[in-house]
């Protein structure tokens, strides 16, 4: 016969094999957005989900706007936003990638779209917030979901030099420019000397 | 060595030629510096999202039922899936219990967000809630509005829970005139940087 001691301990070890499912969730790697860009311009700004659950869940993201009495248009921008891909299934340890786009439209005027305050992302400023993404998800079968309020400003800047694609065409592609204008200019050397040539 | 007249003007050129490269690799980024590129700077926290348990044990619950009841009536007894209906919700003056704790599992503290989708077949009425720290069991009402009318809202509770912490959420159901009708909801707890 074994003695209670004995059981007591075999007890306690079967108790380590007994699966817990540890309450977690989903994580994300940014708390806030907070971009800038030109009218008729499409942002685009990665972000990150990871799950923590031992189950798989399921969810999706969608925006939202936050209405104050007395804001103006430039509060709500959540015509101007997706997020691909848009639903999503996560599993303990997997991490998923999202594209936040954010298409300004090209009459918008410059100034800061989607909040209040250019601060309204940090702590203490959510009285300043006003457009959200937002994801959510939920264990299979489930009714309860659960998820995250993401706070997304614009801040819309005059619109750029009209010469601003040429300068930048010019900057990425110098080496080869140069070269054509060396080329050129050594071929039209020759042409001419030919030319001279033959008049002799 | 002879150097023809024709070929000086070549080196000439080839010289001109070369500065000018040099001229446009030093001056173009300095031009550049106020063209078509719009930056961009986001913060680099990690949060994770608010879970929702059972009223004693850490293990996430997947359903809150609320049971049967009298078209009209408050259903006030609700219970999740861990728990099960022999440990429902409790409103009393001394010994109250929630239907679900919510854990803050982030690194800092969350603000909550309440939001459910409108209840299927018009089986509810109104919804409300009461969301307090977990060493309040003092709730025998529940009364902060979450939908006045059953139809799909969002809520700011204007909580904030501590990370690591918990919360106690009670919620009430009152059921429309309709009699024999089953209906569906999902609930969602958001949580929000304060």
């Amino acid at each position: 016969m074994y003695s209670k001691g004995t059981i007591l301990v075999a007890l306690l070890f079967g108790l380590l094999f007994i699966p817990v499912s540890a309450a977690l969730a989903t994580s994300v790697d940014r708390m806030s957005l907070k971009l800038e860009g030109y009218p008729g311009k499409t942002i685009e700004q990665e972000i990150t989900l990871e799950g923590t659950d031992l189950g798989e869940r399921s969810g999706f993201w969608y925006t939202h706007y936050k209405e104050v009495e007395g804001d103006d248009s430039k509060m709500d921008i959540t015509s101007w936003i997706t997020i691909e891909p848009k639903d999503f299934t996560i599993k303990q340890g997997e991490i998923k990638v999202f594209t936040v786009k954010v298409k300004i439209p090209g009459n918008a005027e410059p100034g800061l779209w989607g909040a209040t305050s250019l601060e309204a992302g940090k702590e203490g400023h959510s009285g300043e917030r006003r457009t959200y993404i937002v994801f959510k998800d939920a264990l299979a079968d489930g009714n309860v979901y659960s998820g995250l309020l993401i706070p997304i400003s614009v801040k819309i800047l005059p619109s750029p030099n009209l010469l601003a694609p040429v300068i930048n065409f010019v900057e990425q592609n110098i080496i080869t420019i140069a070269l054509s204008i060396v080329i050129i200019v050594l071929l039209a050397m020759q042409l001419l000397r030919r030319k001279k040539r033959i008049r002799k | 060595m002879k150097i023809y007249k024709g070929k000086k003007v070549e080196r000439k050129i080839l010289t001109l030629a070369g500065i000018l490269v040099l001229a446009a690799v030093l001056i173009v980024p300095m031009v550049v510096s106020a063209t078509n590129v719009a930056t961009q700077s986001a913060s680099s926290a990690q949060a994770t999202t608010i879970t929702v348990v059972g009223k004693v044990a850490d293990t996430a619950i997947t359903t809150i039922t609320f049971p049967q009841g009298a078209p009209s009536a408050t259903v006030s007894v609700p219970y999740n899936d861990i728990d099960t209906v022999s440990d429902a919700q409790v409103l009393h003056a001394t010994t109250s219990e929630p239907v679900v704790r919510l854990k803050n599992t982030s690194a800092g503290s969350l603000k909550v967000w309440l939001s459910i989708t409108t209840w299927a077949n018009g089986v509810a009425a109104s919804e409300d809630f009461e969301l307090v720290p977990v060493a309040t069991t003092t709730i025998t009402v529940v009364d902060d509005v979450l939908s006045t009318n059953g139809n799909a809202a969002t809520v700011d509770t204007t909580k904030t829970i501590a990370a690591a912490a918990y919360n106690a959420l009670y919620l009430e159901l009152v059921l429309s005139a309709s009699a024999g009708k089953t209906g569906t909801s999902t609930l969602t707890v958001l949580g929000e940087t304060p």
